[in-house]
Formats: structure tokens, sequence, C-alpha cells
């Protein structure tokens, strides 16, 4: 018998369908004069749901990435232009906290409940898997690349070579790895597969649902009101 | 017992010219032919780069359904002729573990990476609960263990555990064991052998530690060189793996590289102060200590999974201790080029457009250079692209590199994966020329599960452990006469 595994998480499709919404009704709530209120109101309910850990995380990301579309807006707009450009990413931020808590396996599970063909739940699952092995070659190139004693003030061109071209051969090598690992683990576009763990809706996951809808609801009339 | 596969005169080529009969082609095998029968375990061998991994490959059927080659003869599987078939439908009758574990991991977390195959051939829930438990207790990982935080030898241990769990009869390791600790090795080594004597597994392991793995086989398959120029290699089969003997009389002996003049009192290059270290919820040092001296050889063992290569980076300054201090006149930006440090993988430092490049980049002097191109025998592949060289050739490439740099003092990582004794005595003898030219004062700290390199890399051994106390300490001058340095340096340490 399939059995509903208890834990403090989101429902994964819950979760991506929620970022989508946050990030697109930011992006239309920025000039509106409440929009701090919006950002306020939904920080308030991750609390409340115990996602402060990549709160945390974000923060560095969306001042760092704000003050630079900031700054690049000055150089052409007013300063008006510029708070809006941070608003965009602060709406991009609130949308990543959802985004980021997502567990790929729960979301591959959860689509496949849904009968998404395989493929493109497992496509999803690699691309997401990708940036991180991108992102852990990288570093491990850039040591390489000290140990070798190059440096890219001296030798730009050295340099770049040591770094793009173990880069590509290590993707090339891993994606013909996980193509022939994925094949020999008897992954096949024709089988449904079985799951491990059913990804169910919760009560927890009603709650949300519940506060989040209700706040965006209240925030579209006063977006639809202004107009 | 039934025939479990068979093989009719299978040949692999890769030689695309065009033009070429089958008589002028180049090819790796030509008509090879054997049986095995269920519940046989045989142990497939031979230098680096002789087609092991290509034979097992053309077993799968990624060879050539995967990767292009000029494949002919036929595959039976069960009495089944497959040679046709894709790799999913040799998959429901054989598994595969490969090289180079990290490529193939797609999950963030180990219990989702050992249930992912079963979940593909659709094993109920609690089928995949009961072998999970099973597995994870077998290999010792913990379920909700981060994969990337995990150790080479931990990655080869959850693979072997993915295929194991979808119980195919018929296995094929290719090098599960080369960054295993001996004891994990051997527990390894101990299931397979139970699968196949009591549940009729038939299992096929290519590896390089004949020593390690010939208790355990029934059958030993011996890559040799052919003696016809168009075929690079045959297979000698040896039906009584008792009466095959592995030949270690090649290497080097030990003492003829000890060190003479050690100065008593040389200064310290590295000394560690009371560190911890964590990855993640993992203390993987506690408040430990640990001085090298100048000159010192020194050989860290220990489990999968404790912490040697996190110890080398920490030496390096790749990453920072939690809390204490590492004090070395190599922490300073510019003395950092005097070290040098060979990591297990050779792909992350060849990038040049030939081998010639790549050796004489950065190289202290030419004459250096010509020594190590003559002693590991690159006189005719110094126009080839580094890429290009098969494995074995690209770790001793890699290897030459750092070392043509004379660096004061040398960081080896698993020097010897996937080595044969061949490569292996190059190895050594190239260390032996840097110490010859260079005097005594050259300082190398080795990380090593390798039981047959372990007495020629080093004469003191740090051996981590999980379990308490966790470190020990083993400063050993004696030359080691048998296959162990010292009684301290047990095989669960290795």
């Amino acid at each position: 018998m399939h059995m509903c595994k208890e834990t403090r998480d989101i429902h994964p499709i819950l979760l991506l369908v929620f970022s989508l919404l946050l990030f697109v009704m930011g992006l239309l709530f920025v000039k509106s004069t409440w929009f701090w209120m919006y950002v306020v109101t939904f920080s308030v309910l991750f609390l409340l749901f115990r996602f402060e850990k990549l709160m945390l995380k974000l923060i560095p990301f969306v001042l760092a990435f704000g003050l630079v579309m900031g700054s690049l807006t000055l150089i052409n707009g007013s300063m008006q232009d510029a708070l809006y450009a941070i608003y965009r990413v602060l709406a991009l931020g609130l949308a990543g906290v959802l985004s980021m808590s997502i567990r790929p396996i729960h979301l591959v599970r959860a689509l496949n409940q849904l009968c998404v063909p395989r493929w493109i739940s497992l496509g999803l699952l690699i691309v997401i898997r990708f940036i991180q092995i991108f992102r852990e070659e990288i570093k491990r190139i850039r040591q390489a690349i000290a140990l070798r004693g190059i440096r890219f003030a001296s030798t730009p061109a050295l340099w770049s070579r040591a770094f793009f071209i173990p880069l590509t051969v290590r993707m090339l090598s891993i994606s013909e790895g996980l193509a022939t690992s994925l094949e020999t683990r008897g992954f096949s576009t024709d089988s449904a597969g079985s799951s491990f763990e059913v990804i169910c809706l919760k009560r927890r996951d009603l709650v949300f649902s519940i506060l989040f809808l209700t706040c965006l609801t209240v925030f579209a009339y006063l977006f639809l009101r202004g107009h | 017992m039934s025939c479990a596969l068979e093989v009719v005169n299978l040949s692999l080529s890769f030689d695309f010219s065009e033009g070429k009969t089958d008589r002028e082609k180049q090819w790796v095998f030509k008509d090879l032919n054997f049986k095995i029968t269920e519940g046989d375990f045989i142990m497939l061998t031979g230098h680096s780069g002789c087609g092991k991994s290509s034979l097992i490959n053309m077993i799968n059927g990624v060879i050539p359904h995967l990767k292009k080659a000029d494949v002919q003869g036929d595959i039976y599987i069960h009495g089944h002729c497959v040679t046709d078939s894709p790799v999913r439908e040799r998959t429901k009758a054989v598994g595969s573990v490969f090289q180079n574990p990290r490529e193939q991991i797609i999950f963030d977390r180990v219990a989702d990476e050992i249930v992912f195959p079963m979940e593909n051939i659709n094993e109920t829930p609690q089928r995949m609960r009961d072998k999970l438990n099973a597995l994870l207790s077998m290999t010792g990982l913990l379920a909700d263990a981060q994969t990337a935080t995990l150790s080479g030898g931990e990655k080869q241990k959850l693979m072997t555990a993915c295929t194991l769990g979808m119980g195919q009869k018929i296995l094929l390791l290719d090098e599960p064991l080369a960054n295993m600790d001996v004891r994990s090795a051997k527990e390894l080594l101990e299931l397979l052998k139970r699968l196949s004597d009591e549940e009729g597994y038939t299992v096929i392991l290519s590896e390089h530690r004949q020593e390690l793995v010939l208790p355990y086989v029934d059958k030993v398959f011996f890559c040799v060189k052919s003696f016809d120029e168009n075929v690079e290699m045959t297979l000698e089969i040896r039906d009584n793996a008792e009466n095959y003997e592995c030949d270690l009389s090649s290497l080097p002996d030990r003492t003829s590289r000890k060190k003479t003049n050690v100065a008593a009192d040389a200064e310290p290059v590295f000394s560690v102060e009371n560190i911890d270290y964590r990855v993640g919820d993992r203390a993987l040092f506690d408040n430990f200590s640990w001085q090298i001296n100048r000159g010192d050889e020194w050989v860290i063992l220990g489990e999968n999974g404790c912490g040697k290569t996190t110890l080398l980076n920490l030496l390096f300054g790749f990453v920072r201790p939690t809390f204490g201090s590492i004090v070395s006149p190599y922490n300073k930006k510019r003395n950092k080029r005097k070290i040098g440090y060979v990591l297990q993988n050779p792909d992350y430092q060849l990038f040049m457009p030939r081998v010639k490049d790549e050796l004489y980049l950065n190289a202290s002097s030419p004459e250096f250079v010509e020594q190590l191109i003559r002693l590991f025998g690159f006189e005719h592949m110094l126009e080839r692209h580094p890429l290009s060289l098969s494995e074995g050739q690209k770790r001793k490439l890699g290897f030459a590199c750092i070392i043509a740099n004379e660096p004061e003092v040398l960081f080896l990582d698993e020097p010897t994966v996937g080595l044969d004794d061949e490569g292996m005595e190059q190895l050594l003898r190239a260390l032996a020329l840097l110490n010859e030219k260079t005097g005594n004062d050259r300082t190398i700290v080795t990380v090593s599960h390798d039981k047959r390199a372990i007495p020629y890399l080093g004469d003191q051994f740090l051996v981590l452990s999980h379990c308490e106390p966790y470190l020990q300490f083993c400063n050993n001058k004696t030359p080691p006469t048998s296959e162990l340095p010292a009684p301290m340096l047990t095989e669960r340490a290795i």
C-alpha cells in the first residue's frame, strides 16, 4: 500500500505554481504604492511556514543583484525607475524562496503522479541537477588552474584555455555518463515506473494555499481598483 | 549449471578509416569466444587501456548502442541472442557498475539515488524500502546523506548499491574497488561471492588490484597483447584461479629509495593546530593536530569518507578549518606555486593542445621532462591531444606535468587508481627520479588505498578513522618486508 510521507515540506506542485504566480503578480505590482506591503505580507507568511533559512540565504543575492540592476537603471533613468528595478528583483527573490524550497525528487514524483511523461519530469530534474554540477565543476577547474600556477592577470589566454577546455570536456563526459547511467538503471520513456513515496496534499498545504491565495486576491483587488 | 553469457566471434574496432577491409583495420580484439556459466565469479584483468572496459560495455550494450564502434560477432544472454538489443533491454538481465561514479549520480540524497532504478523497474514501495534498508546497511551509507558530500569511495559504494538493488542475475563491475578502502572492498567482494555461490549470480569484475580479488574468484580472464599486429589484445582464460599468481616482482625495492640524510631537526612545513572541520552535520576533524616536517613522506590512510582528500585540501588552503589554524610558509600566495598537487581526476589538469605542450608548460628543466618522457613512454604520443589518451595514460601525464615543475611539496591524491603494475612502477620510479634530482628535502603527502603502492609511497603513516579514537599516528621508519608496512597498519585502516 502506498504511504503518504509526513514532512514539513509544502507540496512541490503548489510551490511551483505559487512561485510563478508570486513573480508574475510582483512584476505587475511594482509600480503600486503598496508594493512594500506585498513584500512584507508574503515575507511574514513565509516566516510562519518556516522558510526563514532560505530567506536568509537569498538576502545577499537580492541585495547584490538589486543594487546592480538599480545602478544600471539609474544610468539612463530616474531614481523612481531604479527603485522599480530593485522591486522587480525583490519580486524575483520572493518567488525564489518558494521555488528553491522544492526538492527536485519530490517534484519528479509529484509530476509522475499527475501522469506527466517521465522524460519531461526527469529532464526537468537533470536540468536542475546540472546547474549544481556546473557550479561544482567550475570550482574544481578553478582549483586545478591554481595548481598549475596559471593566473588570469598574467596569462589571460592560457587561463581561458585552462578553464574552457576542461569545462567542455567535463560537461560532455558528465552528460555521457548520465545518459549511460540512466539507460543501464532501467530508465525508459515507455514505462511509467513506480514511486517510492506518494506526494500527497496535507492539511499544512491547504492552510498555506488558503492564506497565500487570500493575500494574493487582496493585492489583486487593490491593483484592479487602482486601475 | 546453464550458460549465463556466451560470446561468439566477438570483435571490436574503433578504426573508421574509409576503404579499409576487415583485414586491414586495427582491432581492439578479434574473434573472442567464451562461455560463462551461471554462478561464475570472474576477474577481468590486464594492463591499463587494454580494452577491459570496452569488453564490459559490449556485454551491456553501451558499445555500440551508446558509443559508436564497429562490432562483429554475437552475444547470448541466458541463451538469447542480444546482439541487436538496446541497452535498456539488456539491462533487464545485466546490471552494470561503471568507473567514474561521480558522473552518474542524479539525485542529491543517497536514498533517492538507490531507489531510482527500483522505481524504473516497477518495484513496490514496500519492497523498495526493504531493499533500501538492506543496501544501506551493507554499504554503511546514510539514507539522508547528500550525494555531493560523499567521498570517491562512498560514491562508488552508492553506484554499486544502485545496481544491486535492481537484482539482475548478471553483474558487470568496472573497477568498483578503485577508490574503496580494503575493508569496504572485502565486504563488497564477500557479498558478491555470496550472491554468486548461493543465489547463482554471475559476476564479472574488472580490477587491477589482483591480490585483493583473487581469493574470491573462480576464473581469471587476462587481457594479453595479441600476436596479430592488427589486433591489440586477446583473452587468456585461466579456469582455475588458484593456479594464477599475480606478478608484483617488477616493483622497485622500497629500500632503494629510503632516505639517508634527512635532517633530524628539519623545519616544520605544515603545523596543523587543533583544527575542527565539518561537512554539513558531519564532523570530519575535531581538535586535530599534526606536524609535517621538510623531507617527510607521509601516507594518509583510512576508511572511505573519513576526510583524507579534505585534509589535503585543508593543507593546500582550498578549504579553511572551522576552528583552529594551519601554520605553513606555503600559506603565502607566492609560495603556493612551490606545491604540486596531483588530483584524483586528471581531466581537470589537462588542457594544452599536445602532450608535449602539457609537459613543458611550467617545467623547471627540459632535461627532467625528457627523462620523464622516456620513463613514462610518452615518446610516441608527444603530438597527440592529451584528452585523446586512455585513462591510465592521462593519469600518468597529469602526474608527470606536476612533478616536471619540481615542487618542494607534493600532494598525491590516489595517484595509482586505475594504474596497472607497470604504470605504478613508472610512477614510483618518477618519484625516485624527482628525489634524486632535487635531494632529500622534498615533502610528499599521499592519500592512497592501494595496498600495492602504500609501502613504497612513504615511511610515515597517518591513519584516519570514523571510529573513536578516530585518529592514530603511526611512525614507522622500518622498510616494509611484507605487503603491509607495520603491524599498526591494519587492513581496516587501509
